[in-house]
């Protein structure tokens, strides 16, 4: 039996298969439990301080830092401080330790589910920001583009 | 004797190929169902910062900053730019209700890219979210202000940049 063009196929998409995930990688590792929420963003991941969200924790780079309200919730007092201490320190620990390659900016990719409360996504947010991280990328679910409102593509990079 | 040594030699040798085909039998359908469940890509965001303003007064003439206040049952709009009167920038202001339990995220399309189409410089949004309002529905309205199609799902669909550049906020 004549299997070598085949083989030959097999070899291709293989080959092609490996590479996309080797330029796919970028250090992202979706943190177990996350339900990220579906967007037609299409903008390519950055590496940063990986920051992942759900209804139980706050985890930075996989470490459990702050544990959250029922739901994901967190509470009056924790508003009121504007910042979340053990976040705040863990992102800036974890940057400075980071293996940095030039042109790496202080970026925060935050994974959060899609059921979560609002306020306490952006109170990670502001936490990272006392430790000097301004800038964000939502990791998102990528869905194809739907014809008509909204369709989205490359979005430009946030000051 | 010598003469069928040789013919020996010359005779095809098959090579085995069964399990080198069996290990991309195996290999591709687990990279291709891998694949197909990590499709991850990201929303560009910040925090509003403390930045000195050097953009040339001609181009801030026309760029304005949308505002978008989501609750939980409402989108309000509203535009600021300091060269521009307080009368103008009322008027691009709105609220949009939620219909059937939705955003009106068709409504809002349009009301940006009629902005955009007056104020073309304008690329920056500022998102301010309720407390109780959901991260999903922060998501959707972000893909809404990101990009408008013109003539959608036809061969002339063009895609405009709306306002690309989000900055969260929150309510105050």
């Amino acid at each position: 039996m004549q299997v070598t063009s085949l083989l030959d196929m097999f070899a291709i998409i293989l080959f092609f298969l490996l590479i996309s995930f080797q330029a796919e990688d970028k250090e992202f590792i979706l943190h177990a439990g996350v339900d990220l929420p579906s967007s037609t963003a299409r903008s390519p991941l950055k590496p940063g301080v990986n920051v992942a969200i759900t209804e139980d924790a706050v985890y930075v780079e996989g470490h459990k830092v702050h544990a959250l309200q029922k739901g994901g919730t967190v509470t009056e007092e924790e508003l009121q401080k504007g910042k979340l201490e053990r976040v705040s320190r863990a992102v800036a620990l974890i940057w400075r330790n980071k293996d940095k390659e030039e042109g790496d900016d202080n970026i925060v990719v935050i994974q959060a589910g899609q059921g979560l409360p609002y306020k306490t996504i952006h109170l990670v947010m502001r936490s990272a920001a006392h430790a000097g991280f301004f800038r964000f990328r939502l990791a998102v679910d990528k869905k194809s583009s739907v014809s008509g409102v909204g369709v989205s593509r490359d979005a430009e990079e946030s000051p | 004797m010598r003469f069928s040594r040789f013919k020996r030699a010359k005779e095809e040798v098959e090579v085995n190929l069964l399990p080198v085909m069996n290990l991309f039998v195996t290999l591709i359908p687990f990279l291709l169902l891998a694949a197909a469940s990590y499709h991850v890509s990201v929303i560009p965001t910040s925090l509003p910062q403390k930045a000195d303003d050097k953009t040339d007064a001609e181009v801030a003439a026309r760029a304005v900053t949308v505002s978008l206040l989501i609750e939980k049952d409402r989108i309000e709009l509203s535009a600021s730019n300091a060269q521009v009167d307080k009368k103008t920038l009322a008027k691009l202001g709105m609220v949009l209700e939620k219909k059937d339990g939705k955003f009106d995220l068709e409504a809002l399309s349009k009301v940006l890219y009629q902005i955009k189409m007056r104020y073309d410089q304008s690329d920056t949004l500022i998102v301010s979210p309720a407390d109780e309002v959901v991260y999903r529905d922060v998501v959707e309205v972000l893909d809404t202000t990101r990009e408008y199609a013109v003539n959608p799902g036809t061969e002339k669909e063009m895609r405009i940049p709306l306002f690309p550049v989000v900055v969260m906020s929150s309510k105050v």
